[in-house]
């Protein structure tokens, strides 16, 4: 129950955010919490197929600390893993973030517009995309 | 059970709970025949000979209390259902269903114990 209603916080907290910020983010926003809704996995053998976050051992809420420069899962169940951002890129619509460990390497993309986020990591013979919103964290790390 | 084995393969440092010792518990939860001990050992053996290369291939040594990064395991479980789905497989062939409903819920137990020892 104290679960359920932590994950509801975040929920409320991402739809609060973008609600008190309706454009998804400007050039003073340091860092964005992101809920990943759907996720593939493509190889060269065979068609794009969804898999489930669980499958792939990927948190569903992650912040992305463009000052600390490090991705962190936000999940209550998965909390406190991160990675590195190795670099930001800002376009007039678009922030690309992207990193990599020893064997994977990935990034996101967040539209600046509406807040839609894509990413993709990239392990070996597979890479597994991910899809979702983003939008800025009021909640301090 | 398999809580009481813990400290055996923390000692032993590996993530997966497939060491000697609990192979041993496993074959006595499973009341095997003489004919199936060596068969469903071998099994085990595998699973903890490809499952231990699988997690060095993706850094993973379950010590030193880290965390694995955010992104380091989104090609282990799908690696590790491969050499799973052999193990199910074979001991299918060997084992009776209600020996095979026992070892599903080991291998169940086994994988909490992972995520566990993955910090996860």
């Amino acid at each position: 129950m104290r679960r359920t209603i932590c994950s509801l916080k975040f929920c409320l907290a991402l739809l609060a955010a973008s609600a008190v910020f309706p454009q998804a983010g400007n050039a003073e926003d340091k860092t964005y919490i992101c809920s990943i809704s759907d996720a593939r996995e493509c190889t060269s053998e065979a068609d794009c197929k969804a898999v489930e976050l669980e499958e792939i051992l990927v948190a569903p809420l992650i912040i992305y600390d463009l000052e600390k420069k490090a991705i962190v899962s936000a999940a209550m169940r998965d909390h406190g893993r991160e990675e590195k951002i190795a670099g930001i890129h800002r376009t007039p619509s678009d922030l690309i973030i992207y990193g990599h460990g020893d064997d994977e390497v990935w990034n996101t993309i967040i539209s600046l517009k509406d807040g839609t986020m894509t990413g993709n990591i990239n392990s070996g013979d597979a890479t597994h995309i991910l899809f979702g919103h983003c939008a800025p964290n009021i909640y301090p790390r | 059970m398999l809580a009481a084995l813990a400290p055996v393969h923390a000692a032993q440092g590996s993530v997966l709970p497939l060491s000697e010792a609990h192979i041993s518990q496993y074959l006595k939860r499973l009341s095997l025949t003489e004919k199936q001990k060596p068969s469903v050992t071998a099994i085990m053996r595998r699973w903890r000979q490809e499952g231990e290369a699988i997690l060095k291939k993706h850094g993973i040594t379950g010590q030193g209390g880290k965390k694995p990064g955010l992104f380091q395991l989104v090609g282990l479980k799908g690696e590790l259902k491969s050499v799973v789905q052999w193990g199910r497989s074979e001991a299918s062939k060997i084992l009776t269903p209600v020996q095979m409903r026992e070892f599903e819920k080991i291998y169940a137990e086994g994988a909490v114990l992972i995520r566990k020892n993955l910090h996860l």
